[in-house]
Order: C-alpha cells, then structure tokens, then sequence
C-alpha cells in the first residue's frame, strides 16, 4: 500500500542543474531507455514517481487510480522514448503535463457518469462542506477536490510542487496571466471553504 | 489624505499577491516584493492579511502525499518490459538476418531486461500474496496493453506532437 506523508517543507528555489544540463541529462537517458535499457527505465520511474503520484493523488483525490495513473503515464513515457526530442522540453515537465492531462480525463470520464445523479461542483459549492470529514486532512482533500479542475492544476502545480510560475503556464500550455488568474480565485475558493478549519492557525494579534 | 490612499492601495495589492502567490514572500514578484514587506512593517492590516494566508498554507499542507511503493514500482518495470506495443515495435527486426543497428539493439536489449523483471516480477509476486489485490493488477495490465494495442504507434506519435490535450475554453 501506498504511504501518506506530511509535506516536506517547501524550498525556496529549485536546486539541482541548470535547464541545459538537466535537458541534456534527461536525453541520455532517454536514449538509453530508448534502447530498452531497463536499468535506465528503472532509474527514471524511482527518480520522478513520487512527483507523479503525489500530482495525481491531489488532482483525483484517490490513491489507487493515482497508481493507475502512475503507470499510465510512465507506459507512455517507454513508449515515447524512441521519439524523445531532447531539445523540446525536460522529462519533468513532459510527466507534469502528461499527468495533469490523464488526471483532467479521469475527472471528465467520472464527471460524464455521474452527471445525471450530481450537481457540477463548482467553487462556490466548496463553501459549504457537508461531508463528515475526521479530521483536518478530510476537510482540505474534500476542499482541493471541489475546485474546478483548471484551477485545482494550477494549485497542485505551483503551490504543491513548487514550480515557478512560468513553468505552471508550460506546463498547463496557458499564458502565466491565466495562470495567475487561476491561482488567485482557487486560493480565494479554499480561504472560503476553509475558513473555520485556518482560522484555528491565526497568530495572536496585537489589539 | 493621499498617504490613505497609497495605504489603500498597497493593502489592496497585498491581499491579491498572497491570493496569487502565497504567503511566502520568497515567491511573490521581486519588483514588488520590497514594497510589500515594508507594508507589513508599518500596517497591522498588511500583518493581518499575511497571516491569513499563513494560517491557509498550514491547512493547505495536510493534503495528502503518496509515496510509492515497491511493488507500484515493479508492476511499472514489468508492465513495461511486457508491453505490446514496444515489442511489435521491435520484434520483427528480430527475424532479419545480419546485424544491423536495430538487431544490436535488440540483442541488448533483451539481454538487459531479464534481470530487471525477474526482480520486478519477485517483488510484485511478494505484493500480490501480501495484499490479495493480484486479480484487479493482472486486470489493469491487460487493460492498458489492450487499449495501447489498438492505438498503436500513431497515437504515441500525436503524443509527442501534441501532448497538452486540452481544450482553449479550459483556460481560464
């Protein structure tokens, strides 16, 4: 069974290489995943999984078609290794996308099933909560799921994952205004919604 | 008079900063960064709003994180060493004689691989008779080589050329 951790605390810049190095790192390895070196496919899988899988778990709010989705996306990635254009994008960003896109189908595909039975949930639906969450946790899933699925991504992306602005709009192929439009009126949905869960956490205020 | 309305103003900015940004000012706008911190250095409104968005982050953090597991790791390795599509990719090359390029590859290829899924498979097989789910995993598998198998290579080639896959009305 898949573990639940705590988030790690957020860095404040990206580390490792710079964007050339990284692209030139990842053609290698590409191209030796391409050559079905499994010892190369191995190396990526335990490298970017963790990302992935945490992506999918916020976007879906479910573990095992996280999993699922985990798969997918790398069956997808062995496959496209014959055609890896190293210059194009940076594996990471390539899983982002790939993840994002799989998880906003799956979303899609529940959605066309139950529309009959349920509501489209929209950002102001989130401000009332009515399910029997147990604890903190509950409340803060039950919330980033009830957010539209465009500004649930830009969520995940930047504030989760930490990417830069820039990259979110890459990732999301849109311009960084909407990006930032996104993540302004999903932040404003969740203080709403949670209002009674953050409000626990204010510091002590100087009257 | 015209100190309020730079007050005013200021605040109004803060509050859409943190909303776009986040209560860390290591992410908000360097242009902009200066002037909003020495903001909360004079306001108590500007204290305020920050630890709102501070307060938000704490319960933003206890979303839930998955690690993965080994044997999520395995049944990747595995679904990928017996995938269909890379196979029919590969194997007829296979048959040509002589050693070209693409037979080398093969050749170490499948040398490559046994070792890898011979591992895989082991802590796959240790999975399944630990956790009982085997039924549904084995069930997946064979969806996903099912569903590539009909695609086949023109759909991982639309991939590669265009993988965004969403709609210009989901921009915003």
């Amino acid at each position: 069974m898949p573990s639940h951790e705590a988030k790690p605390p957020r860095a404040h810049a990206r580390p490792g290489a710079s964007q050339n190095e990284a692209r030139q790192a990842d053609k290698a390895l590409m191209a030796r995943v391409s050559q079905g070196d499994a010892q190369a496919f191995q190396q990526l899988v335990d490298a970017s999984i963790d990302r992935v899988l945490s992506v999918a778990r916020r976007m879906l709010g479910d573990d095992m078609e996280a999993e699922d989705v985990a798969q997918d996306v790398f069956l997808r990635l062995w496959r496209q290794a014959e055609h890896w254009e190293g210059g194009r994008a940076q594996v990471s960003t390539w899983l982002y996308r790939v993840t994002v896109n799989s998880c906003i189908d799956r979303m899609r595909a529940r959605r066309e099933e139950t529309v009959d039975e349920l509501p489209e949930v929209s950002s102001e639906a989130t401000q009332h909560l009515t399910l029997e969450a147990e604890d903190l946790q509950d409340y803060m899933d039950a919330a980033l799921q009830g957010l539209p699925e465009r500004q649930r991504v830009a969520l995940v992306l930047f504030h989760y994952e930490n990417l830069s602005m820039s990259a979110v709009a890459d990732t999301m192929d849109a311009s960084v205004e909407a990006v930032e439009s996104l993540l302004a009126r999903g932040r404003r949905a969740l203080k709403k919604s949670l209002k009674s869960q953050w409000k626990a956490f204010l510091p002590e205020m100087p009257e | 008079m015209t100190q309020d309305k730079e007050t005013k103003k200021g605040l109004a900015r803060l509050e859409e900063v943190l909303n776009t940004f986040g209560a860390d000012p290591a992410r908000w706008p360097v242009s902009e960064r200066a002037a909003l911190e020495a903001l909360a250095g004079t306001q108590d409104q500007a204290r305020r709003l920050i630890g709102e968005a501070q307060a938000l982050e704490r319960v933003m953090d206890t979303a839930p994180e998955l690690k993965a597991s080994n044997a999520l790791k395995a049944r990747i390795v595995a679904a990928a060493a017996n995938d269909p599509v890379r196979e029919a990719r590969v194997v007829p090359i296979t048959a040509s004689p002589g050693r070209s390029g693409h037979s080398l590859r093969v050749r170490r290829a499948a040398l490559m691989w046994p070792a890898a899924v011979l591992a895989a498979s082991f802590a796959f097989g240790l999975y399944l008779g630990v956790s009982g789910v085997g039924g549904q995993v084995f069930e997946d598998a064979f969806q996903v080589a099912a569903i590539n198998g009909a695609g086949g290579d023109a759909e991982a080639i639309s991939w590669l050329e265009d993988d965004s896959g969403l709609d210009a009305e989901d921009l915003l």
